[in-house]
């Protein structure tokens, strides 16, 4: 069967790490060169540039799910994916609600860009991005799954806000469909250690040339499937359990 | 070291209980401050106070697992109703305090826990 690969953890110029050339067409263009047939686009708290992401997206032969990358009470990252980015900004308006209120220093952390679809910064992100909601990663899943979205907890293996190391083991009542191990760890190691969950990797990219150096391998049948995001996601998370 | 229990360390730092009170004369081997959940289920000692800032259900299990005698959420931070709950069924004694981790851990220390 033939297969696609997926990178679903990619940042745009809007998160403050992200290199000002993560810009929509670049980062499409880089994807589309690499072989990459679904991304997952995301920022620090925010799906800012998600309408300028799926403006673009329609000019490439690339799959495209937008959305944030929330941080949690405890200080677990989560990825929320969807496919519009209306259903994207529902996620933003919920996850604006519950940050600290806390603007940001780019002389610290970098500049914050808003962008067009055609990749021309149309305004600055003034909020600080980069901090906890004060949601739990349970509450954050299931506001991930009612905006219409797919959750999966970002970097599980890393000591800076993945699941495993934050919270020890996978809350008994967390909903999520797929786990994101870092590009840092190998996949068959990995599903050594969590035989039971379904795991992919990805490349977690802030500059063009990151963009898949992780990729994860799916049927290219499904990588097209005319599912929504999160059935799309339990789709992968069941070939993904079976690899197991 | 002096021999301090739990009931012991809760009165000297002005602790707030919230569970697990019938669990409160367990002898104290020691004490240690994480929030790293990870850390505490591979290298946390039995009989050990733990003072974290993490609130979710999961410390309960972590210190369950691990054998501690106490939890103690420092710098005013609540524990989830979750968490509660779990550590009255587990009789794992669940604090609070308003005071930091840093606070807490050199009263505990001058207290004779080492």
């Amino acid at each position: 069967m033939p297969q696609a690969a997926i990178d679903l953890h990619v940042h745009t110029a809007l998160s403050p790490c992200g290199d000002e050339r993560m810009r929509p067409p670049e980062i499409l263009l880089t994807a589309e060169r690499l072989g990459i047939s679904v991304l997952g686009i995301v920022d620090h708290s925010t799906a800012g540039n998600a309408g300028a992401i799926m403006e673009a997206a329609a000019a490439f032969a690339v799959r495209v799910f937008v959305g944030v990358e929330v941080e949690s009470a405890e200080g677990v990252h989560l990825l929320g994916l969807f496919d519009s980015a209306e259903a994207a900004m529902t996620m933003d308006a919920e996850v604006a609600e519950h940050l600290p209120g806390l603007t940001n220093r780019p002389e610290i952390l970098g500049e914050q860009h808003l962008l067009d679809a055609w990749g021309e910064v149309v305004g600055i992100e003034q909020r600080l991005l980069i901090a906890a909601t004060d949601r739990t990663v349970e509450q954050l899943a299931d506001s991930i799954h009612a905006c219409g979205g797919m959750a999966l907890p970002a970097h599980v293996d890393r000591t800076a806000h993945g699941l495993f190391p934050m919270l020890g083991f996978v809350p008994p009542r967390l909903q999520v469909e797929l786990f994101e191990v870092s590009r840092h760890l190998d996949l068959t190691e990995a599903r050594r250690r969590w035989p039971e969950l379904p795991l992919l990797t990805s490349s977690d990219a802030h500059q063009l040339d990151a963009l898949g150096q992780a990729v994860t391998w799916i049927p290219e049948e499904l990588a097209w499937a005319p599912l929504g995001a999160r059935d799309w996601g339990q789709a992968v998370a069941e070939v993904l359990r079976a690899r197991s | 070291m002096s021999e301090v229990t739990v009931a012991q360390a809760v009165e000297a730092l002005g602790l707030t209980v919230l569970a697990g009170e019938e669990r409160l004369d367990t002898v104290l081997t020691g004490a240690q401050v994480s929030d790293l959940l990870s850390h505490v289920m591979a290298h946390g000692k039995a009989g050990h106070l733990w003072i974290t800032n993490q609130t979710h259900a999961n410390i309960v299990a972590v210190a369950a697992l691990a054998g501690l005698a106490a939890i103690v959420v420092a710098a005013g931070f609540e524990p989830e109703a979750e968490a509660v709950i779990r550590a009255e069924e587990e009789e794992m004694p669940l604090c609070t305090s308003l005071e930091t981790a840093y606070t807490l851990a050199g009263r505990l220390y001058q207290l004779g826990v080492r």
